[in-house]
């Protein structure tokens, strides 16, 4: 019975998600509405929908879980992702004017125009897809534990898995059919559960934890502390992180995608400033009752199902809740990973020298069912495991974060040259391939850079280096003068039309 | 920024040096290097108090690019 209650909640949830895509959705008539779901959603679809995205329901299941290992060093997530915001806010006028003038779809599609270099797309794409199957890995172990914690011991984790992995399956064929205008709508009704109910669950255990005895004096003082100058990890390792999941969050091609979709640069920025505060509100909590529930009997044992574990002191209809936030959160985050991994591999690595959507659909499919069964194999192959899942979500970071340099050097600063693009991305990955193998926890003799820290330096210092040594031709910088050009002109056009509105308040 | 022409020079002043207060606030080893070891909980009270400034560094991010819109 308590198995019908948890799967049957999921059901009724997705059910309710695909009704809204259907009520919603509306053909899409080219690929470029396809892609970015006509470029008119609100400020509030794009906060939802940049939260759907980056919030994956890995945070209930594999975040929660290394601040139960690691203590209060897990809030470092919570410091880059609010950084990110700011970051997107800074984004939000170059990315979103380029992509309504240039008709940009994907993130290859602005590197293709910045730069002007098919081998700088097909670069970027490669280590885009590298450092994305950890994280297809991660929501497939994240949807496990959730169909197991609601089976309530009547599926084994790996059986479990394999529903997830087949939920992923069936999840995906929904947005192949609505395409990203499916996903942004699907992301508001899945954030308002992942983020609303969330939140309020997570406020409530804050508060029967405070008041059952484990409060901040029961917490192992050592989780309490961040690393010392003289500590193991070194002084530079919760600056690694955070600077490399900062730098690693604009990388991410379904993340990069969000800022084409908004109706106009403004929208993008007031999307950051609505994001900020729910973002920091929500994880704030999540990461907080992470810290505290240390001191509950049973979570050190099994630090990725904390979250079930306090759901379960409410009975039944509280892990189905809490099931539902991890699934809602999961879907929007794996849906969009594996669209762009599909599109990246199709577009840019097997044909890059063909037109989008010229045979690319079913190199697409192709590609994404190849990743989705690598993802499987080794998620079925982990799906026992109940602690470190987060190793894949620091691992993908150190690779992803080696395409920031050339992309936001390339957005705010018109030297930069494609020589330097791919001579900064394979070195940095080289890099950081390198240390993550011999180091994979931090350097020592770096002061605690992590593997991708140290690629982050040598990635930067080349794409400098190179620009300035070695400039772009006069036709390509006048090529690429004009393109920033058209920024102050788009800027200007805007100011003209919008003179006689009064600008929203945030 | 090249990106931002209609913003005044002091605006534009202003937009980098918050960003770098938030760059400083969450990133830099100085900082949170003084919330390592000691009285706790220390090093919760910065993640709290240093990511809530950041988030209230966008508000003000915002009112500097509309209160040049109002005044263009």
């Amino acid at each position: 019975m308590n198995m019908l209650i948890g799967y049957g909640g999921i059901a009724l949830f997705t059910a309710l998600v695909l009704v809204a895509m259907s009520r919603t959705g509306r053909k899409n008539t080219s690929l470029s509405e396809y892609a970015t779901g006509g470029r008119n959603f609100s400020p509030w679809f794009g906060t939802m929908s940049f939260l759907n995205t980056w919030l994956a329901g890995s945070v209930f299941v594999a975040f929660a879980g290394f601040t139960v290992s690691q203590g209060v060093l897990g809030f470092y997530s919570l410091s880059y992702s609010v950084l990110a915001v700011v970051l997107m806010f800074f984004l939000g006028r170059p990315v979103n004017t380029w992509g309504r003038v240039h008709d940009l779809r994907t993130q290859a599609d602005l590197l293709g125009l910045r730069y002007g270099s098919k081998s700088v797309r097909v670069i970027a794409a490669l280590i885009g897809v590298l450092a994305s199957i950890p994280w297809v890995i991660l929501g497939m172990q994240s949807l496990g534990v959730v169909f197991t914690a609601l089976s309530f011991g009547a599926v084994s984790p790996v059986a479990a898995t394999v529903i997830g992995i087949l939920f992923i399956a069936a999840r995906q064929s929904w947005t192949v059919r609505y395409g990203t205008r499916g996903l942004i709508i699907s992301d508001m009704v899945q954030g308002l559960f992942a983020y609303g109910i969330g939140f309020l669950m997570a406020v409530g255990f804050l508060v029967w934890l405070l008041s059952n005895g484990h409060g901040f004096g029961d917490v192992n003082p050592a989780l309490l502390s961040l690393p010392a100058v003289d500590s193991p990890v070194g002084p530079l390792y919760l600056f690694s992180l955070v600077l490399t999941g900062l730098l690693g969050a604009w990388s991410w091609p379904d993340l990069f995608v969000r800022l084409f979709s908004v109706e106009s640069p403004r929208g993008v920025q007031k999307s950051a400033v609505q994001a900020a505060p729910l973002l920091f509100l929500f994880s704030g909590a999540l990461t907080t009752v992470s810290l505290l529930a240390t001191s509950v009997p049973g979570v050190t044992e099994a630090p990725d199902t904390t979250w079930f574990i306090l759901a379960g002191l409410g009975g039944v209809g509280l892990v189905t809740a809490a099931g539902i936030c991890v699934v809602a959160a999961t879907m929007g985050n794996v849906g969009a990973n594996l669209q762009a991994i599909g599109t990246q591999l199709a577009n840019d690595v097997v044909r890059p020298g063909r037109a989008e959507g010229e045979g690319s659909a079913k190199g697409a499919k192709i590609a994404v069912a190849a990743v989705t069964a690598i993802s499987a194999v080794i998620a079925l192959a982990t799906a026992n495991v109940t602690t470190g899942m987060f190793i894949l979500a620091l691992v993908s970071y150190q690779a992803i974060c080696q395409l920031a340099p050339m992309l936001l050097l390339g957005v705010f600063w018109r030297k930069g040259t494609a020589l330097a693009a791919n001579a900064s991305m394979i070195s940095g990955i080289l890099v950081a391939i390198y240390f993550e193998l011999n180091y994979p926890l931090s350097i020592p003799w770096l002061g605690g850079l992590t593997s991708g820290g140290a690629g982050l330096v040598v990635n930067t210092a080349v794409y400098l280096l190179i620009s300035l040594l070695k400039p772009a031709p006069a036709t390509e910088q006048a090529r690429v003068d004009r393109l920033f050009d058209s920024l102050n002109q788009a800027a200007a056009e805007q100011d003209a039309a919008g003179r006689t509105m009064t600008p929203a308040a945030p | 920024m090249s990106t931002q022409p209609r913003l005044s020079a002091g605006r534009r002043r202003a937009r980098r040096i918050l960003f770098a207060v938030d760059l400083l606030l969450l990133l830099c080893p100085l900082v949170y290097l003084l919330f390592g070891p000691g009285t706790q909980p220390a090093a919760y009270l910065y993640f709290i108090l240093g990511n809530a400034a950041v988030v209230l560094s966008l508000p003000v991010l915002w009112s500097l690019e509309t209160g040049s819109e109002k005044t263009s």
